[in-house]
């Protein structure tokens, strides 16, 4: 699987390209409830809405700076890698998320997959070379593509924080949790999520694994219940 | 809920976490250099504290990584481990070493 797993240093050889299959013979986990997604949700400033957005093209960075050091500011990519732990750095056309202390994942659109592994095989090139500002030397950089491995929920809406609070146990207020957070977590007692602040509009991005998306969908439909029937607003007033 | 201390992620559930034991264990240097019981000592036996134990935890649904933390074995109370000591001397073969 050249064309789906490279790691420099060590990869001179470009990966072979990838089949550009038809946009529509693609599947994604939650293809099947689109339906159902659309009916639950209740727009409006008062709603909480959720939809899957899939096939985001996702690369797993892993990255130890050299000459001693531990931050990732050299590393060439815009935008640059996240030092600080469960937090988000945004770019005009790429996203980076921090998964560990020399892990990070890159989220890019679906069609910007080329071009993302691109800028990672120059940025990989640039570290392995030495080319890298500050890499002196000794540093180690590897990416893998895993846009297959998990697909993303989109949940939006003004309850948005009120729905995740009863499936996850980590503090989601604003005042900890807010616009640049991400957190890898449990939700609904089992299932492993990247849960990711999406700030406009308010909400968040779940990276769930594939073959978790119709639990999590499960939950999150069941959680989201109470606020998506009626027509009627539901204030904070009283809260 | 039982809140553990992860040194990146903070304070995390405990079912996000998975248990490694006792910490600073160290391999034996030449582990065909022991006798049966030197082996079967470093395998198994394990200090039993009533009080402080500095024990291993992955943050396995988290950011994964491992760390040491202590805990009371009696009222389980959990703090971070002081900064890693440095690397010392290989133990004796088949010697346990105790935090």
């Amino acid at each position: 699987m050249a064309d789906t797993v490279t790691t420099l240093p060590g990869a001179s050889a470009p990966a072979a390209p990838v089949p550009t299959a038809s946009t529509d013979a693609r599947s994604s986990p939650l293809l099947h409830r689109a339906e159902e997604l659309a009916r639950a949700g209740r727009p409006g400033p008062y709603g909480v809405e959720l939809r899957e957005v899939p096939f985001l093209t996702q690369f797993n960075v892993r990255y130890r700076p050299g000459g001693g050091r531990s931050a990732p500011d050299g590393f060439p990519l815009t935008p640059g890698l996240p030092g600080t732990p469960n937090t988000v750095r945004r770019g005009d056309d790429r996203t980076a998320l921090w998964l560990g202390p020399d892990e990070w994942l890159v989220v890019a659109p679906p069609d910007a997959h080329a071009a993302t592994e691109d800028a990672l095989r120059a940025a990989a090139e640039a570290v392995r070379t030495g080319a890298a500002e500050g890499d002196a030397g000794g540093a180690r950089v590897a990416y893998t593509d895993v846009s297959a491995h998990s697909t993303a929920l989109r949940l939006g809406g003004a309850r948005a924080r009120d729905v995740l609070r009863k499936v996850c146990a980590i503090d989601l207020h604003p005042r900890a949790f807010g616009a640049d957070a991400c957190a890898q977590t449990l939700l609904a007692r089992g299932a492993r999520v990247l849960l990711v602040a999406d700030p406009e509009p308010d909400g968040f991005l779940l990276f769930v694994r594939a073959s978790f998306a119709d639990y999590v969908t499960d939950w999150l439909l069941d959680s989201m219940a109470e606020y998506a029937v009626g027509d009627g607003q539901c204030t904070n007033d009283g809260r | 809920m039982q809140l553990i201390p992860c040194p990146w992620c903070g304070d995390r559930d405990e079912v996000e976490f998975h248990y490694g034991g006792q910490a600073h264990l160290a391999h034996p240097a030449d582990p065909d250099a022991l006798s049966d019981e030197e082996w079967g000592a470093y395998l198994f036996l394990r200090d039993n504290p009533k009080g402080w134990f500095t024990e291993r935890w992955s943050h396995a649904a988290g950011c994964r990584r491992w760390f040491d933390v202590v805990r009371h074995t009696v009222t389980h109370e959990v703090r971070p481990a002081p900064a890693t000591p440095a690397p010392a001397a290989p133990a004796p073969a088949g010697t346990v070493v105790a935090p």
